[in-house]
Order: C-alpha cells, then sequence, then structure tokens
C-alpha cells in the first residue's frame, strides 16, 4: 500500500496539469468505482443476513454515485467519450466473508491515500471544482473503510486475528499483482509472435485464402443460395 | 481431466479443417496453438486488479 | 427424465435456458445476474440459477448444448483475416488470441465450469439455434423460419421450413453479406453503441425524411427475390475496426457522431442529418426484411412465420412484415438476438436426445427467477425505507399509478429478452407529456427522441390502437398506430408518428401487470399504462428483488412494489 501511496503522490501533480487529464483521470476512478460497485452487489446478493446485505448494498450505491459524479466531471471537462464498462472480480465468493472483508478495509484506506493525493494535486492547480468531487467521495470512503474494519474485527473475533487477515489478504493481493504481470508479459510475447506469423506465414497464406473465398463466391450464383 | 478435454477440442478443430479441405491451414493453426499456450496464463486472471484506481 | 442446458456465450448475451423432457422450463441471461450490461462472459451464474431453479444437480445433465459451432467460426475469421493480408496487421494477433485463447475452448471451459463430462457438452449451428428458439416456442405447425443477424458461423440470414419437430434449412445469406453488419455499421456511425444502439437508430429514423436513398442503397442493394449484398468498402465486416464502418461511409453520408453528444432535432439542427440517414436505413432495412419474407413464402409451404436473429428486434420492420409478406400470422421469439440461442439449443439438444419437445405456443415471457418479497421487506427495512406488506401488490401498483405517480414493479419470475413485460417494470401514467419528460432526464437519463411504450390489456387495446398482431404484441416485438394520437390519452408513449410498441396484456401472459391495469382503469378510466424497463442507464434489466431496492434508492420514483411488499421513502 505504501508504494501505490508514493506511486500515487507522484503522478497526481502530473494527472491534475490539463483538463484533459484529468478527464482521463476520472474517467479511470469511475470505471475503478464501478467495478467496486459490481463486487459490492455480488456481496449483497451472496449475504443471507438482511443486515449484511443492506450494507454491502448501500455500499455498492456509494460507489454508483462516485463513478457518476466522476462521469460528469469528466464530460465537463472534455468532449472525449469513454463509455467502457467496468469489468470485476467476485471476491465475496473467492475468499469468503472474512478476507473479503479484510480485502475491502485495504483497498478503501489504499483508495483514500490515491484519492487524497489527487485531490491536494487538484487544489494546488486550482481546480477546486474536481477537488471538490474527489472530496465528497473521500468522505464516503473513509466510512466504508471503518465499516470493514468494524466487522471484519466482529467476524474475526479479536483486533489480532483482524490484523492477521488483513496481512494475508495483503499477500494474496501481492501474488495477484505478480500473477497479473506475468499474464501481461505472456500476452506481450503471444502478440510479438502473432505478428511475426503474420508478416512470415500469412503472405503466402493469403493468396490460397483468397482464392478459396472467390471459390466460395463463384459457387453460388446469387447471394441467396 | 481437463487436459483430455482439451486433446478433444483439438481433435476436433484439426478433424474439422482436415474435412473442409484446408488442410494447407493446418500448420498456421498449429504454430498459432502453440504460440497461444503463453495465454494459458491469462486464464482467469482479471487485466486490473479489483478496487485499483488504475495510476497510469 | 433428460436435462439439457442450453447455452449462449461470447460475442453478445450470454445466457442459458433448461430444458427438462423437451419443455422449457427456465432461460436466464447472464447481465441479469451479473449487472454487467450485455455481458457476453461465459453464463456460469446464469447456468447455476437455472439448474437451482429446477432443483436439479449439474451432474444429472445429460447434455449442455452450445449455439454455435466455435470450429466453424474460427474457420472463418481465420480465412476471412488471412485473406485480408496486408490489412489486419494490428488486430491480427488480438484476434487470434480471442479466437484461439478463449473462444475455441468454449466447450471445455463450460464443462469445466459446471462440473460436467466434457462428452455431454455438444454444439449446433448458430442459425440453427435461432430457428429453433423461434419455431419451437412458437405453436405453429408448420411454419417458415427466417433468421437474420450479423453473423453466426458464417451464415448471416436463412430461410427454414419447420415441420414437425424438423427443421430444414431452404437458403441462405453468407458473410459478408448481412443486413446485421450493415444496420449495426450506421448504428455506430450515428453514435450510438453497437448491440444496444440500434433501438436508438430505429427510433430516430421516424424523426428524418427520406432523402438519402441512394447514398444508403450503395451500401446494401436488393439484387431480386431476396437476395441482397452489402458493398464491404462501407461496412467493417471483419471486425478489424472497433468502428464497424469504414472511412468511406464517413466520405458517404457524412462525419460520424460524437457520442454522447446532446441530440437536438429541431428544425434546421445539424442532428437532421442523422435522423434523415436513419430513416434511409430503416427504410432500407424494412424493404430487405420484406423480400425475405416474401421469398419465404414463396419458398415453403406454410402461412405462418417465425422470425429470429437479433436483426427481428427490429419492431417497425416486424410490423411491415406481418401485413405486407402474405403470411397469416408472425411470431418473434422475445429473446430474438443471440441470447434466445440458448433455448433453440436446448431444445434441438433434447429433440437430438429422441425427446418430444413440448410444442404449446410460449404463452409468457417470464421464464427467469422470482423475487424474495419477504427478503425484500426485511433488507428495505434495514436500509431505512418504509416497507409494509398489503393484500395486493398489483392493485396498489394500479391505484398509485392512476394518481400519477412512477412505480417499479416487480412481479413473478424476470422477464426472457430484452423488454420489461410486467415482471420488472416501471410504471407511469401513459397520458401526460410531462411524465416521459420526468422519466427521460430523472430516471433513465436516455436520449429524449427515444419513446417509451405502453401496455393495455388485450380486451382493450383494439380501442386505442390498430394494427396489433396478438403473436407479436404479446412480447412488444411490433409496433401499432394509435387511433387517436392527438387525445391526449397517449401524450407519453406515443412515437412521433403516432405509433407505439405496444403491449397486449392477459391473465396468462403477465397475471399482475393485467391486475394493475384493472386497478387503474377502475380508479381513473385510463386502459393503457406506459411501461418501460426497470433499470438504470447503462445497467441490465433488474431480476432480484435487491436490484429493484438498489434501483429505487438511487432513482426518484415514488413507489417500489415487490409482490406484496410496498416500499416507499421515508418523508
Amino acid at each position: 500500500m505504501l508504494g501505490h501511496t508514493l506511486v500515487a503522490a507522484a503522478w497526481a501533480p502530473i494527472h491534475a496539469r490539463s483538463a484533459q487529464r484529468v478527464a482521463a483521470t476520472f474517467t479511470r476512478f469511475a470505471l475503478a468505482e464501478e467495478g467496486s460497485a459490481l463486487t459490492m452487489r455480488w456481496a449483497a446478493a451472496q449475504s443471507e443476513d438482511p443486515a449484511r446485505a443492506a450494507l454491502y448494498l448501500r455500499h455498492a450505491t456509494d460507489e454508483r454515485r462516485h463513478a457518476r459524479a466522476l462521469r460528469a466531471r469528466a464530460r465537463e471537462l472534455s468532449a472525449a467519450h469513454d463509455d467502457t464498462h467496468a469489468d470485476a472480480e467476485d471476491l465475496f465468493a473467492m475468499l469468503g466473508e472474512r478476507r473479503f472483508l479484510a480485502f475491502v478495509t485495504l483497498a478503501e484506506r489504499r483508495g483514500l491515500s490515491e484519492l487524497s493525493a489527487h485531490r491536494r494535486a487538484l487544489s494546488r492547480c486550482g481546480d477546486d471544482r474536481s477537488a471538490s468531487v474527489l472530496e465528497a467521495i473521500l468522505i464516503d470512503e473513509a466510512r466504508h473503510a471503518s465499516y470493514a474494519r468494524e466487522l471484519l474485527e466482529i467476524h474475526c473475533g479479536s483486533a489480532r486475528s483482524a490484523r492477521i487477515a488483513l496481512v494475508l489478504v495483503a499477500l494474496w493481493e501481492a501474488r495477484g499483482s505478480i500473477r497479473r504481470g506475468s499474464a501481461a508479459m505472456g500476452r506481450g510475447l503471444y502478440a510479438l509472435l502473432t505478428g511475426l506469423l503474420f508478416i512470415v506465414l500469412v503472405p503466402p497464406l493469403s493468396i490460397y485464402a483468397r482464392w478459396l473465398q472467390r471459390r466460395a463466391i463463384a459457387t453460388k450464383a446469387q447471394p441467396l443460395r | 481431466m481437463r487436459a483430455l478435454g482439451r486433446l478433444r477440442t483439438v481433435g476436433a478443430l484439426f478433424r474439422h479443417f482436415a474435412r473442409r479441405e484446408k488442410l494447407v491451414l493446418l500448420p498456421l493453426l498449429a504454430v498459432l496453438l502453440l504460440a497461444g499456450a503463453l495465454l494459458l496464463a491469462t486464464t482467469g486472471v482479471a487485466k486490473v486488479a479489483p478496487f485499483v484506481y488504475t495510476l497510469f | 427424465m433428460s436435462v439439457v442446458l442450453g447455452v449462449s456465450a461470447l460475442y453478445h448475451d450470454a445466457a442459458a435456458a433448461l430444458v427438462v423432457d423437451g419443455r422449457l422450463i427456465v432461460a436466464l441471461q447472464e447481465e441479469r445476474l451479473s449487472r454487467i450490461k450485455n455481458d457476453a462472459s461465459l453464463p456460469l451464474r446464469a447456468a447455476r440459477a437455472c439448474l437451482r431453479f429446477a432443483g436439479i444437480e449439474a451432474g444429472a445433465i445429460d447434455r449442455v448444448v452450445f449455439y454455435e459451432n466455435p470450429f466453424a467460426k474460427l474457420e472463418r475469421v481465420l480465412v476471412g483475416r488471412i485473406a485480408a493480408f496486408p490489412s489486419g496487421f494490428g488486430s491480427f494477433g488480438a484476434a487470434m488470441a480471442s479466437q484461439l485463447g478463449d473462444k475455441l475452448w468454449v466447450l471445455d471451459r463450460i464443462a469445466e465450469g459446471l462440473g460436467v463430462d466434457r462428452a455431454r457438452v455438444t454444439f449446433v449451428s448458430h442459425h440453427d439455434a435461432h430457428a429453433a428458439s423461434a419455431y419451437l416456442t412458437s405453436g405453429f405447425e408448420p411454419a417458415a423460419i427466417l433468421t437474420l443477424d450479423g453473423v453466426g458461423e458464417a451464415t448471416t440470414t436463412a430461410i427454414y421450413e419447420g415441420r414437425g419437430a424438423t427443421l430444414t434449412r431452404r437458403s441462405s445469406v453468407e458473410h459478408p453479406h448481412s443486413l446485421g453488419l450493415f444496420y449495426a455499421a450506421f448504428t455506430a456511425w450515428a453514435g450510438f453503441s453497437v448491440n444496444d444502439g440500434e433501438q436508438k437508430l430505429m427510433g430516430l429514423a421516424a424523426y428524418g425524411k427520406d432523402t438519402r436513398r441512394a447514398e444508403v442503397k450503395r451500401v446494401l442493394r436488393l439484387e431480386g427475390d431476396g437476395a441482397f449484398t452489402i458493398d464491404p468498402r462501407y461496412v467493417e465486416t471483419m471486425g478489424a475496426s472497433e468502428l464497424g464502418f469504414t472511412p468511406l461511409l464517413e466520405k458517404l453520408v457524412g462525419p460520424r457522431r460524437t457520442p454522447g453528444k446532446p441530440w437536438r432535432l429541431g428544425a434546421g439542427e445539424a442532428d437532421r442529418v442523422f435522423a434523415d440517414v436513419a430513416r434511409g436505413v430503416q427504410n432500407a432495412l424494412e424493404d430487405a426484411v420484406l423480400a425475405l419474407a416474401r421469398r419465404a413464402r414463396r419458398e415453403v409451404d406454410a402461412v405462418d412465420l417465425c422470425l429470429a436473429g437479433g436483426v427481428a428486434l427490429n419492431a417497425v420492420a416486424n410490423a411491415r412484415v406481418a401485413v405486407e409478406s402474405g403470411f397469416e400470422r408472425v411470431f418473434v421469439h422475445p429473446a430474438a438476438g443471440d441470447a434466445g440461442g440458448a433455448v433453440g439449443a436446448a431444445l434441438l439438444g433434447a429433440i437430438e436426445l429422441g425427446d418430444a419437445v413440448d410444442r404449446t405456443p410460449l404463452a409468457s415471457a417470464a421464464l427467469g427467477v422470482p423475487a424474495d418479497p419477504s427478503r425484500a421487506l426485511a433488507v428495505a427495512q434495514e436500509l431505512g425505507l418504509i416497507a409494509e406488506r398489503v393484500d395486493d401488490g398489483a392493485a396498489h401498483a394500479g391505484l398509485a399509478v392512476a394518481a400519477g405517480e412512477i412505480v417499479a414493479f416487480v412481479s413473478g419470475r424476470s422477464e426472457w429478452g430484452p423488454r420489461a413485460l410486467g415482471q420488472r417494470s416501471l410504471l407511469a401514467p401513459a397520458g401526460p407529456q410531462e411524465m416521459r419528460h420526468r422519466i427521460h432526464r430523472a430516471v433513465k437519463e436516455r436520449e429524449p427522441f427515444r419513446p417509451f411504450a405502453p401496455a393495455s390489456r388485450a380486451s382493450r387495446a383494439a380501442a386505442s390502437f390498430e394494427g396489433i398482431h396478438p403473436t407479436m404484441t404479446r412480447f412488444m416485438t411490433t409496433v401499432a398506430r394509435a387511433r387517436q394520437p392527438d387525445d391526449g390519452a397517449l401524450g407519453a408513449v406515443l412515437h412521433v408518428d403516432g405509433t407505439a410498441r405496444l403491449q397486449t396484456v392477459d391473465g396468462t401472459s403477465a397475471p399482475a401487470l393485467d391486475r394493475v391495469l384493472v386497478a387503474m382503469e377502475a380508479a381513473c378510466g385510463a386502459t393503457s399504462i406506459l411501461n418501460t424497463s426497470l433499470n438504470a442507464v447503462g445497467e441490465p434489466l433488474c431480476a432480484t428483488e435487491l436490484d429493484a431496492i438498489a434501483f429505487f434508492t438511487e432513482r426518484p420514483v415514488d413507489l417500489l412494489v415487490i409482490e406484496d411488499v410496498v416500499i416507499r421513502r421515508p418523508r
């Protein structure tokens, strides 16, 4: 988490420099919020206890409100349109409720520090309107981190067990980052390989492929057969 | 079991291409499949970590 | 007992459908449970929900049938990409990764995801799945079947004969000639998302003048006797570009529209250009579909027609087919797009196992999962909402609408297909124009030119509408025309041309909505209600009680009714 905070603090001033950059940043943040909302909705759906389901549902509603506010501000700043939809992982199903709560605690704390860095950078650049959007989100994020931590402790039975759960989830996240890194490398290598194949093997085959297509058309007197 | 299932698919794929007179394309397909082994590492891995504000 | 699960996935609208002993038991779109609009990923949530609903374990599944031949699909994509050399260099790797790293292994992933023996996972051809979904649920015997979409493995259009449990393909059109891709190209050009925005282009067309036929003809040409060609110089048919259209199309009809820009369709406004082109495209599509339907009438010895495939969601074209094609009756599967392929695949799998498929006409699209009113009550109270049980939730909703309120209405099992049909609906008075503006602005946040739709009891509808085709209006797959468009009774639900995508309701198709309409009429005399889908912008239709509660907490509607539970905000 320290790494994320440092990187955020380093990049935030760069992202705050122009309206276009702020808009792009806010759109990315909106996607993150929408992903979080999905995760919380799935958690609500899988929680049998209505009080717990209501809590997660409220959290999801907050995240969606954040996403709308971020997208609205992004639209004010830039005409460029991005209707990419978020995706998410069903962390509740993957981790079980205890580790899920630990994850949410860590994630919300991380979000708090990252968004705070961006808010400070925006204020320094004089973009108070954008800063106020983040300010409103930060209030909710603090509440999310707090309730998740409280629930975690209730679930674990003690503060010490809760801390252990937090450490285990932090390790899980680190492993996930490594897997994502190697998957990205795999994708990169694959792109390189297929690019080479395209240049080397495809040209002679393209003549054959076009012949196949022409033959298919010739066998049909008209398109409707 | 999973590997057996996948072999079944590879077999069906090759039979499909052999039947449709696309034999000439089989070498390219074979190379692409082998290269695709690199993608096995990506199966089920979400590209972006959950709850993370992508910084870049 | 034979259990067949049909699956559609990976391109658009993933879904799962369960057929037991030849009878369709439950069908669900993945997006309804994942809450990701148009979710195309493997529908494991939907599949498990189907099995849970039916009380069946995955081990009891005899067959899982996928709605497309992944090998034939790969063949078309591979040959097409190679033939296109040198273009497509940038996207070749991604296309091959998509096919060989993901889509090719769909049968294995289904087996692994559900815990089913791989040998029990098979496939059918894409258009066979579409044809089966429409014909086998229509109740028609025999019937002609016309399937129209973007592209399956390689077929884009097909005419079938349905007789008994047998489907025979009579003729077809192959890629790149595709009405779906043609319409999608202009959908993208007008700034809408493909697979979601086609309905918007259809709605926009009513605002346009038919002045762009000549240009559109250069893209889509009718060759006579139902045949047609698409000029691939204008329409992106290889998937090499995300746009769906080529720069040459912009040279032909003008620069594309920036997505998300507010629409201005007043006289002299620049957006009129898009409306005029939309008019030309819609006209061309209707002419093409009609020509194909007429060909089907000639080719197949049957008086009834079934339609399926994404293009069959074009309700305006369907209305013309119903009147002008020469068929006596027309049926469109309620989930005519790719989701419907799951039903078709499952039914074909049942036939292959030797089951006698239930040919009773589909009476209702309520094929999904029920909501839990007790859970709704408990969760709503935890959220600080005012929630109470009443004797008759539907009557309560009807009275609320009669009093001018907007009601989120949840009853019975969730709908199958894109239309809200009274199971997960947002209901409001159909008369006041102001209601339309309010829902557009505050609730749906959608383009103001898009009309809302009315629902009327089947016994009442003919007094207000003409051109009603009951086999289609039951599932809102066609449009009807208002008899008196200016009398104010339908101000919120009529399109600018006086038509509406009407739903006719009865005690079988949507019993709760029928009771809503009865109560509303008794209270204020209105016989039509505004019925739009219960979902916010960018979200799929609600399915569960939690979805509805989440919607209610975020959107300024007046009342939420979930079966016999009525929920309001505290004052």
